[in-house]
């Protein structure tokens, strides 16, 4: 057994699926945005290490799909039908070699990767485990689907053609569970089944571990249908192939979440707590973001220096933290909340942008006012931007019109004397701390 | 006349271009029943042209590939038009939807020296497909790559361009330099490789 399948290893579409995966998976994980799992962030990339299975399944049953259509190609078929061995012992090898070498790629894209976090990571949480084994399982699922179609449709264009549909079928779920800006929006929870986390709301949650139990028993099941399918001989056996994955379904669907916007999700209280800085002024990170302490504590204490003209200043910068989706994270008036949005491709704090969004936090509310107004954003920024006396690096975050609101505004306000600039933004900061007023019209009142 | 008619029938061209067709037709007919724009989405014009393209696979070798190749017949030539004539019909086809919009409010690809990029690159990387892996494997990578292509794209990146690696992968829904670079590249060197060598030759006993 051992032998066939080593034979099966080198000579069957498993020595070019291995390699092709593995190629597909590393260039995922580079391309992702928010892809920086490798500067530090380990469920950062465990996460996008699911999300590249969008990818991956359809190339894995696209490549089981090539694999059983080695038959029909050498026109062994009717031959091999012929023989008195079981159908079951002769694919085995073929399968096992195919779901290993899957297997086996996926485990050493991540491995890589998380050999290069490791050094500048400051918390590993086990959660990662259970979550890659999970998609090693539908990545092994994917591979016997794609053999059993293959099976029952021996063609030419069946790869092909499951590939595209796969992926546009996972691209249309994937639009399915993404918020459309009502967070009250529902969908069947069936979709939590899908390997591919959508929405990750930031750094410092994990998977919930009914969501991965659910997942983990529906794609077995799942793969030990593919692989009835791929054995079976009868037209009774194929009917109840089919009976593990009606079973599995039984028991995974109920298991999960009701299906709204992050519900797969569960905070990871560890990964939250606030870890800070010894000397004064304060400056406390997640845990899981702790590893930016050093660079971060500096532009943060830059932003407190700017901040210190205004009346009441902050006098400590704590970041911010999600809560759950309707949860606000709530400070006192003398601590400036920021959010650490790091930025995909690089370490966020090596650049200016650091400064911009701890002093967007600073006049963004301390999380007891839910009340907003439409030019919040462009207040905000004009605010940092009058304190810092220079125009942001881009205009992210702002959509065409409100930059251009932006840079108007900013044109009539700089040129304003100096006393008159931190006046107004002091009028701003107290309305946003007492809640009341229009951001934009009391820093722009008599000027616009 | 009759060796194209010929030509046209053993190399299963009628098929293939079936797909073709159906392919662009499909797609267009769909944006306009469902979307309220009259310009389809540059990933969707990417995805479709790459569908469109790719059924050249099929009709670039034969069932007596080693005996045509004896044959006293300018095979260059015959390559190289084969695949300029698969390039006139996406293209033309494709372009085409413009004019729909005189008639009715319909919708049209765009943008259109996105068709023509592509329709170039993804054939040259078909051909060079075959030239590599053969005909019967030639759709593998113009349909990963396009793939990939069209699902980075619709995938939104906050902020700051993609680097230029990034380019390249995403050539056929990109319009940045090393995109159009990498989509010259594969036009050029698909068309010189196919002219001059042709699909590998079949080793399985039967194709």
């Amino acid at each position: 057994m051992t032998r066939i399948w080593w034979i099966e290893s080198r000579r069957s579409t498993a020595a070019r699926l291995g390699p092709a995966l593995l190629a597909m998976n590393v260039l995922m994980l580079l391309t992702l945005p928010a892809a920086a799992g490798r500067t530090g962030r380990w469920m950062a990339l465990t996460m996008h290490q699911r999300m590249s299975l969008g990818m991956l399944l359809p190339l894995a049953v696209a490549g089981g799909a090539w694999q059983l259509r080695r038959d029909r190609r050498h026109r062994v078929e009717e031959l091999l039908s012929s023989t008195p061995r079981p159908r079951w012992q002769r694919l085995a090898p073929t399968a096992v070699a195919m779901a290993t070498w899957a297997g086996v790629a996926y485990l050493v894209v991540f491995g890589a990767f998380a050999a290069w976090g490791l050094r500048t990571a400051s918390y590993y949480p086990t959660d990662t485990v259970v979550i890659i084994a999970v998609g090693v399982v539908s990545l092994v699922a994917a591979t016997w689907v794609g053999m059993a179609i293959g099976r029952a449709l021996p063609y030419l264009v069946t790869a092909p053609i499951l590939a595209v549909v796969l992926i546009t079928g996972l691209g249309v779920m994937s639009v399915l569970v993404t918020p459309d800006g009502d967070e009250h929006t529902t969908f069947p929870r069936f979709l939590f089944l899908s390997p591919t986390p959508s929405n990750v709301p930031g750094d410092a949650v994990t998977i919930a571990g009914r969501v991965d139990t659910a997942q983990a028993v529906w794609w077995v099941c799942l793969a030990a249908t593919a692989f009835a399918l791929l054995s079976v001989v009868t037209r009774r056996g194929a009917a109840l192939a089919v009976a593990p994955l009606l079973l599995g379904s039984a028991v995974a669907i109920p298991m999960l979440p009701a299906g709204r916007d992050g519900g797969e999700y569960r905070l990871d209280r560890t990964a939250m707590e606030q870890v800070c800085t010894e000397d004064t002024p304060r400056v406390c990170l997640q845990r899981v973001h702790a590893y930016l302490l050093p660079e971060m504590s500096d532009w943060a204490r830059h932003a407190l220096g700017l901040l210190a003209p205004l009346p009441d200043p902050p006098t400590t910068a704590v970041e911010w933290r999600y809560l759950g989706p309707d949860t606000n994270d709530v400070q006192p008036p003398d601590t400036m909340l920021f959010h650490l949005e790091l930025a995909p491709y690089e370490r966020p704090t090596q650049s200016e942008g650091a400064l911009w969004e701890a002093l967007d936090g600073a006049a963004a509310s301390n999380g007891t006012c839910t009340v907003f107004h439409q030019h919040d954003t462009v207040a905000r920024r004009l605010a940092a931007a009058l304190l810092i006396g220079t125009l942001p690096p881009t205009d992210d975050g702002l959509d065409e019109q409100e930059a251009s609101l932006f840079h108007e505004t900013y044109r009539r306000l700089s040129v304003l004397p100096h006393a008159e600039r931190i006046r107004r933004v002091a009028a701003l900061r107290h309305a946003v701390l007492t809640c009341q007023g229009d951001l934009y019209q009391v820093l722009t009142e008599g000027v616009s | 006349m009759r060796w194209l008619w010929l030509y046209l029938r053993c190399r299963n061209v009628l098929p293939a271009v079936t797909v073709t067709v159906t392919a662009i037709v499909t797609t267009w007919a769909m944006w306009v029943t469902f979307s309220d724009t009259q310009v389809i989405h540059p990933a969707l014009t990417a995805l479709t042209v790459a569908l469109a393209v790719i059924p050249i696979s099929a009709t670039l070798t034969g069932p007596t590939d080693a005996v045509e190749r004896t044959a006293a017949v300018s095979w260059p030539l015959r390559r190289t038009a084969h695949l300029l004539a698969w390039a006139g019909v996406v293209i033309g086809l494709a372009l085409s939807t413009r004019f729909t919009l005189d008639w009715f409010v319909s919708a049209r690809y765009t943008p259109p020296e996105l068709v023509l990029r592509d329709t170039a690159g993804l054939l040259g990387l078909t051909v060079l497909g075959a030239a590599v892996l053969g005909a019967q494997r030639a759709w593998i990578a113009p349909l990963t790559w396009s793939l990939v292509s069209v699902v980075l794209a619709v995938t939104p990146t906050p902020g700051r361009p993609r680097p230029s690696y990034q380019q390249v992968v995403m050539w056929t829904t990109s319009s940045a330099r090393p995109a159009v670079v990498t989509a010259v590249t594969l036009t050029a060197v698909g068309l010189a490789v196919h002219a001059l060598r042709g699909p590998r030759a079949d080793q399985s006993l039967h194709p």
